[in-house]
């Protein structure tokens, strides 16, 4: 009787778990991380720049809230821009990923700045990135490590 | 004055000098390669060995300019890419180019950082630094800017305009270009311009 007490209670556990798992499925499956890639960082350049491009198939918006990474002490989302000739790097508190769209971050535009870089990054390598959204959770993707000078993703 | 009063002084302040002096920028970037007297221009900084470098060290040469600093991983990294591969074309066809990348962040920029950071590039660029003032000095002379912008978790960036500088083998400056042009974009304006160019 204890026994099948038990064996009853761990399904329902297991049924809890699945049904857990498919409702944060649901929301993540939403948001898709593609093409992430990072500079290569050469010995002693403690800095580096991160793009992915941020798909939403969903019928709501999110929000980029954070990104972290074993690869550098610190993450956070910025833009670059021009202004009368100025080049200069804000923080991006939220980047809104909107309803059944994309954002590209990309050289010269939007990206994850990486500092306090424990160790150099080797070109040809990759390194895990988690990204983390208002609603559709954590996403961890593999980035590639691309040479310091790339202007893409590495193919 | 209170405390918070003077904070929005310092602010107004800095606004009230960066927007006129970006302004002045552009104006300069507008200006046409002048038919007058040449318009000469040197610096004094030091290569990654410690070496005085002025204009006349790459002597008859023509040379292509930029300031930047490494610890801007997103638009620098593009900017060397280009002036890199715009001098490998030219040398390809016969043109002796040296492109040299002058950091306006000397603090972090070290000459050991200068040299494994521009050995990523192609072109065979100089890396230079210097002291404050010789910086200063080189960036004022050619119209470029920049500015130290703390950043929240004490670190701090450099905001700076961007541009790259053609100078003439006999050192006059010629031009400047936008740097946020493909070197397929930059290389037939630097080309026209140095074959417009009589020193």
């Amino acid at each position: 009787m204890r026994g099948r007490t038990n064996g009853m209670f761990r399904t329902k556990l297991l049924a809890v778990g699945i049904l857990a798992l498919v409702a944060v499925d649901a929301r993540a499956a939403d948001i898709a991380v593609k093409d992430a890639w990072v500079r290569g960082a050469p010995t002693g350049i403690k800095v580096s720049a991160g793009y992915a491009r941020i798909e939403n198939a969903g019928p709501v918006a999110d929000r980029l809230l954070s990104v972290s990474t074993p690869a550098a002490g610190d993450a956070s989302v910025h833009e670059s821009s021009e202004k009368e000739g100025m080049m200069s790097m804000e923080p991006v508190e939220a980047l809104t990923i909107p309803p059944k769209g994309a954002v590209e971050l990309k050289p010269g535009s939007y990206h994850i700045m990486l500092m306090r870089l424990p160790g150099a990054l080797a070109p040809g390598g990759t390194v895990p990135m988690e990204f983390t959204f208002e609603r559709a959770g954590k996403i961890t993707v593999d980035a590639k490590i691309a040479p310091l000078s790339a202007k893409e993703m590495p193919r | 004055m209170k405390p918070s009063n003077r904070l929005w002084l310092a602010v107004a302040c800095a606004v009230g000098i960066a927007f006129p002096l970006a302004g002045l920028w552009h104006e300069l970037a507008e200006r046409a390669p002048s038919a007058g007297k040449p318009d000469r221009r040197d610096f004094t900084l030091s290569d990654v060995d410690g070496k005085d470098v002025t204009l006349a060290t790459f002597g008859g040469k023509w040379v292509l300019l930029y300031f930047g600093y490494t610890f801007c991983p997103d638009i620098c990294p593009t900017s060397l890419q280009v002036m890199g591969e715009v001098a490998d074309t030219l040398r390809a066809r016969g043109e002796a180019m040296q492109p040299v990348f002058i950091t306006v962040d000397p603090e972090r920029d070290t000459p050991q950082v200068l040299r494994d950071y521009v050995s990523n590039f192609g072109g065979a660029i100089v890396g230079l630094t210097g002291s404050i003032e010789q910086i200063g000095g080189a960036t004022r002379r050619y119209g470029t800017f920049f500015q130290k912008q703390p950043m929240p978790n004490g670190s701090y960036m450099m905001n700076h305009s961007s541009g790259f500088s053609l100078i003439s083998p006999k050192g006059a400056y010629v031009r400047v270009f936008r740097s946020d042009l493909e070197a397929n974009e930059l290389f037939p304006e630097v080309e026209e311009a140095m074959h417009a160019w009589k020193d």
